[in-house]
């Protein structure tokens, strides 16, 4: 197994079946949720997926679960296929991807103490029969989630806890599996900006200590900055740039990923850039754009952009970006 | 004659009390109607159960009459005076005898003490309630809960074989089957429990696509959890309440349907319920003073209603 293809996304899509347009229509229609993604993860390594809302990144971690079925491509993990797996396979593979939830409010079930919240993933998986055990594992993955001394938390409910602190239990439940991959589906996004920097804090810690990879899906660039090791931008359910964190913060190429750090505030008023405001609305995922899906809204399109889909262009080693203009 | 008119009275005021405490018309009135279950902190539930639940006068009227009912229903051998079931030797001057000190209601037409009727009914009433309304709850909970969280085909089955029960008026073809079937405590039971299951299958159903849909349940999936372990740790526990409350109203329809049945004939001839009373009293002709025997319990008829029904405004 090499280091590169710990975790390896080629060519994914999930079409949404959005239903027939008309009544007496043929063909339904579809929503292009994730339209042909391919990237790689390396062990412990933080990759940042960052685009707006609508542009697929929720749909492509509830694939990379296997919460959702792939319309097409493949995933794999470890030279695995995982794309589709049976039951008991699947189960297998929770222990080894865990995710974290959007929303600390709604994913922790109102009825269960933090305790029984924690303890679950190790019954549901079996692990360590020994109640004892289980306790230390409990105990283990709450403290590495930052609550801390665990013996305050573990009988209360969630409805007791703030944000911050719910966000913390979510992350110890899925800590307590041992998993090698962690997916953040914003994690922070539902969060205080003070408590933000706390929980990301905390994950950059994890990776540190616990050789976790982390996907760490955004919609906000400036969050990710110091601590993703790659940036991924995606665009209507493509990614349309991707490159180690300086490449693409500091030499951006893609119009959009140009767009997006432009409105980055930056506190300095003498370093402040001009800001590029995108036009028009998101396009609909039911009819995407001919050509370069982004040439609707691209301060920059030239007349052959509407025609012909962008090719991925490598521009470094690590570098690539889907965009006419940097066809030479 | 007297007594007869003062007790007449008394039911009157009875019944009127009985409108006021209905929760159907006192907690819509006041707006205090508390639909509990879908309270988003469901952390200390019982506290705020026992909350609301405290405040409203129904519910706590209900929650003294419940337990007199049901010690009533338990102890009855103690406490009834005479035994109902004794084919003791009646003589003519014990037919129909008005409320005294030692026949409190009176005696029916058979020189039967009216007051350990009632209290021996109680248990029949009972019976018949709780155990149609176990075998409702469980038909309706069960189709409810598979219709939907597994959706899909099986939901528009057992939703359109739902409806289709939904819509049969419960009582005509009650009458049916109990006409063709035996009509025996058992068969009673069932048929009581077998046609009741409709709005419990309907509201469950709704509550676990509720809850279905949150994040806990997704969560949950990623974890590894299969269906069966997300059914009994996170969908039941939050259609619990729901079913509680529905229960409960269950046990009052079905205590209602069992008197219905009764008093048109088609009780157990060989027991003897509050809704058999009302139809011996009915058919064998009250006299001003067997005046007693149809009024009386109708009068307990409606404490049993107040008991299980108000229980349920609070929950």
């Amino acid at each position: 197994m090499s280091k590169e293809n710990f975790l390896e996304v080629r060519g994914l899509k999930k079409y949404f079946d959005a239903g027939r347009p008309a009544l007496f229509s043929r063909e339904s229609r579809f929503v292009h949720a994730v339209d042909d993604v391919s990237f790689n993860l390396r062990r412990s390594e933080v990759i940042a997926l960052v685009g707006e809302s609508g542009c697929g990144k929720s749909t492509l971690s509830l694939l990379l679960m296997g919460l959702e079925e792939p319309t097409e491509g493949t995933i794999s993990f470890e030279g695995r296929d995982i794309t589709h797996l049976n039951d008991k396979e699947r189960k297998g593979l929770r222990r080894k991807i865990q995710m974290i939830f959007q929303d600390p409010y709604e994913s922790l079930n109102p009825t269960q103490t933090i305790e029984e919240i924690i303890n679950e993933p190790l019954l549901v998986h079996g692990i360590a029969p020994d109640k004892s055990e289980r306790d230390e594992r409990v105990k283990k993955a709450m403290e590495d989630a930052g609550l801390k001394p665990a013996e305050v938390y573990l009988y209360r409910f969630p409805h007791e806890l703030s944000g911050g602190q719910r966000q913390r239990v979510v992350i110890a439940a899925a800590l307590v599996l041992e998993p090698e991959i962690l997916l953040a589906d914003e994690p922070v996004s539902m969060l205080d900006v003070s408590i933000r920097a706390e929980i990301i804090n905390l994950l950059a810690e994890l990776r540190i200590t616990r050789q976790i990879a982390v996907i760490f899906i955004t919609h906000d660039l400036g969050s990710v900055g110091f601590f993703a090791d790659r940036v991924a931008v995606m665009y209507l359910g493509r990614i349309v740039e991707i490159g180690t964190m300086l490449e693409v913060l500091e030499k951006p190429q893609h119009p959009y990923t140009k767009a997006l750090l432009s409105v980055i505030p930056v506190p300095n008023p003498r370093l402040r850039r001009e800001r590029i405001i995108l036009q028009g609305e998101t396009p609909n995922p039911i009819d995407v754009p001919s050509g370069c899906r982004f040439h609707p809204r691209c301060p920059v399109a030239i007349s052959t952009c509407k025609h012909s889909d962008p090719p991925s262009i490598t521009l470094s080693k690590t570098h690539q970006a889907s965009c006419l203009l940097l066809v030479k | 004659m007297l007594i007869a008119v003062a007790v007449i009275f008394a039911n009157l005021l009875a019944d009127l009390t009985y409108n006021y405490l209905d929760p159907r018309v006192n907690g819509v009135a006041n707006g205090e109607h508390n639909t509990g279950p879908n309270h988003k902190t469901n952390g200390c539930s019982f506290l705020e159960f026992w909350q609301t639940f405290s405040k409203t006068v129904s519910a706590l009227s209900a929650l003294a009459c419940l337990p007199v009912i049901i010690f009533l229903a338990i102890f009855a051998p103690w406490i009834a005076p005479y035994d109902s079931s004794s084919s003791a030797v009646f003589q003519v001057g014990d037919i129909y005898n008005p409320p005294s000190a030692s026949h409190w209601f009176g005696t029916d037409d058979a020189g039967q003490d009216v007051f350990s009727n009632f209290i021996f009914g109680a248990r029949i009433s009972l019976i018949v309630g709780f155990f149609a309304a176990f075998i409702s709850i469980i038909i309706g909970g069960v189709l409810g809960l598979v219709a939907g969280f597994f959706g899909g085909r099986w939901e528009n089955f057992i939703m359109r074989f739902t409806d289709i029960f939904l819509v049969i008026p419960d009582l005509p073809l009650m009458v049916v089957i109990v006409a063709l079937t035996k009509p025996s405590l058992l068969n009673i039971i069932f048929v009581i429990g077998l046609l009741g299951w409709t709005t419990t299958a309907r509201v469950v159903r709704s509550q676990t696509l509720a809850v279905k849909s949150r994040k806990f349940v997704l969560r949950a999936r990623a974890v590894g959890a299969g269906n069966g372990h997300i059914i009994s740790r996170h969908i039941l526990p939050l259609v619990m309440p729901i079913l509680v409350v529905q229960a409960v109203l269950v046990v009052s329809l079905a205590i209602l349907n069992e008197s219905a049945l009764s008093f048109i004939g088609l009780g157990d001839p060989t027991t003897l319920s509050w809704g058999q009373m009302l139809n011996y009293a009915f058919g064998r002709g009250p006299c001003p003073l067997g005046m007693v025997g149809v009024v009386l319990p109708r009068d307990r008829h409606c404490m049993g209603g107040v008991g299980v029904d108000p229980a349920r405004a609070g929950a």
